[in-house]
């Protein structure tokens, strides 16, 4: 019971970390550290936030072996689960993720988050990726609040 | 979809070998719905007619006129109708026909007399959603050449 | 026939394309306090013509009548005992024209007298829209006979605004419970009272309990309380077999379609009866 309590917890205060990965001495941190937020969605109207939406974006942070390789992939939900069942389809197109060597909002390579990216870490051991997307509410939405959890894997190459 | 395919195999691949450090975290995605309700309606056209003529527009037609409701689930509404009876000399407009339903199909409707002028109707529906198609018959009898139109009015009040 | 003869006439034959009018309205109830007495609500166009709207406010609670049916009653001059806020209400814009796909902040302001006492006060906010443009008919010179003729639809959206200053308390009481079966329904109606200084917005529930102590068939409806109202609820009761049942029904205060910080609490009421179904 404590342990699902847990778990449930650390979805739900968003930001969660992986724990840190040593394996051959070269470690990867990646972090959620800020939400994807749609805000205020009405019923039939679609939300879209871009990646380079600097408050509403979402964001991981990623420490990994500098002038390195690594490889990016998302598990990305479809939609969006709200009260009583109630589900808004999410999706993510083709450049609604980015990754920044130097973690610079404007400084994103955009890519696709359906497939993974292979990405130059340069000289600084900090990255990120941003990603957006698009929620499509239904005309007869319910109101309320709706979540999802996207989580990113990072790999490191040799 | 060959650069997904080699793409996750890489991941694959990199996952599995030994000596590949790996991490993961996740964040949230939010959005909140608020409450709203749409009411839209399209015109219902007669066309062009002869000046003595009697033309029959059916709620199934494609020139019916259309009105849509969308709120909460379950929400409740009174609605009120305000049909014309002429829209010109020598053009009058009644007979009304309607159809109601949940879906956006008429084929999946149900026929309806829609109330007179000063009458309501309340409802609610599990989907939220409504929708009424309505259909008239238009007598011209030497009407004079033109371009006529008056509004049907759908009141949607929400409780 | 020349060619642009043939064209005209099947120009003219040719259905005029619907054009689509209407609104989005959010959120579908304003609550405005005495500390902020601002609120605001946002106009969309969903379609793709532009749409105007007029913004007007005018007194009015929903009541039912002798057959339970629920209207709105609306009143110009309300009598000085209701707690009307029509008049205290000032809109901005009151008229716009929403772009296809454009949407509008609408700012409400209220402006109570000084005297007015604690509790809650009540006005409707009407949204009216139609088309920003009528359907263009070229009629052919040579078929002077020809009309074009059409209804537009025009829909007004109508919502509550509840204004509340200092204590406002919502209460409700339920008497005259009965039901009687009508085709294939079970009719069901309680006569409620509000018995605070606000409004009770609260959820009706019923359930019909067979001898055995078995659930057979529910209902679960909104209600808004404003005075006094004698609903006419519904329960499917076609595969309800004869027999002696208990309706039991009970009002508490929370909507399903409105926040949950909106709705003033009360206590929720209850009653029941025995009823014998043939």
């Amino acid at each position: 019971m404590r342990c699902t309590t847990y778990l449930v917890a650390a979805l739900f205060l968003g930001a969660g970390a992986g724990p840190l990965a040593a394996q051959g001495g070269r470690r990867i941190r990646v972090q959620g550290v800020q939400t994807l937020s749609f805000g205020n969605l009405l019923p039939g109207v679609p939300g879209v936030v871009g990646r380079t939406d600097p408050a509403r974006s979402g964001r991981f942070d990623i420490v990994a072996p500098s002038n390195g390789q690594i490889l990016v992939q998302f598990t990305l939900p479809n939609r969006l689960d709200g009260p009583a069942g109630a589900g808004i389809p999410l999706t993510f197109g083709g450049g609604d993720a980015g990754f920044s060597a130097d973690q610079s909002i404007g400084g994103q390579i955009g890519f696709d988050p359906r497939v993974g990216f292979t990405a130059a870490t340069g000289r600084r051991r900090r990255s990120a990726v941003f990603l957006g997307g698009r929620a499509q509410p239904s005309a007869g939405q319910r109101a309320g609040s709706y979540t999802a959890v996207v989580t990113l894997t990072v790999a490191n190459v040799l | 979809m060959l650069g997904a395919a080699i793409a996750l195999a890489s991941i694959a691949a990199a996952m599995a070998t030994p000596g590949t450090a790996q991490g993961n975290g996740s964040f949230q995605i939010s959005a909140n719905v608020l409450q709203a309700i749409t009411i839209t309606g399209s015109d219902l056209a007669f066309g062009t007619i002869l000046p003595t003529s009697t033309t029959i527009i059916a709620p199934a037609a494609a020139t019916a006129g259309r009105f849509t409701i969308a709120m909460q689930p379950n929400a409740q509404v009174t609605i009120g109708w305000s049909l014309p009876s002429a829209l010109g000399p020598n053009l009058a407009v009644g007979g009304y026909q309607s159809r109601v339903g949940i879906f956006n199909s008429v084929a999946l409707s149900v026929p309806f007399t829609p109330p007179s002028n000063s009458g309501t109707v309340t409802t609610s529906t599990a989907t939220g959603n409504l929708f009424i198609w309505i259909g008239a018959t238009l007598a011209a009898t030497a009407a004079a050449p033109g371009f006529y139109t008056a509004p049907i009015t759908l009141t949607v009040v929400y409780n | 026939m020349s060619l642009r003869t043939l064209v005209l006439a099947i120009a003219l034959l040719a259905p005029v394309p619907a054009l689509a009018q209407g609104v989005l309205v959010a959120p579908t109830a304003v609550f405005i306090d005495s500390r902020s007495r601002a609120g605001s609500l946002l106009l969309v166009n969903p379609n793709d013509d532009p749409a105007e709207v007029d913004m007007s406010a005018l007194f009015g609670y929903p009541v039912t009548d002798s057959l339970g049916q629920t209207q709105l009653f609306t009143a110009e001059q309300p009598d000085s005992a209701e707690p009307s806020a029509a008049g205290w209400i000032k809109i901005f814009p009151r008229r716009m024209t929403l772009a296809p796909k454009g949407q509008q902040t609408v700012r409400v302001l209220v402006s109570p007298p000084p005297t007015a006492a604690d509790g809650e006060y009540w006005t409707r906010l009407v949204i009216v829209a139609r088309g920003g443009k009528l359907p263009v008919t070229v009629v052919d010179s040579a078929n002077t006979a020809g009309l074009s003729v059409g209804l537009t639809m025009e829909v007004r959206t109508i919502i509550p605004l509840f204004f509340r200053k200092g204590k406002a308390e919502a209460g409700l009481a339920v008497s005259a419970l009965r039901a009687n079966r009508a085709a294939d329904s079970l009719l069901v109606r309680a006569r409620l009272e509000r018995t605070g200084n606000a409004a009770a917005l609260g959820t009706a529930r019923g359930e019909m309990v067979d001898s055995t102590g078995k659930v057979r068939a529910t209902f679960n409806m909104p209600v808004a309380v404003y005075h006094a109202i004698e609903p006419r609820f519904s329960i499917a009761a076609a595969n309800l077999p004869p027999g002696r049942y208990r309706l039991r029904f009970e009002v508490a205060a929370a909507r399903q379609d409105l926040p949950a910080e909106s709705v003033l609490p009360f206590r929720a009421v209850r009653d029941s009866v025995s009823l014998t179904l043939p």
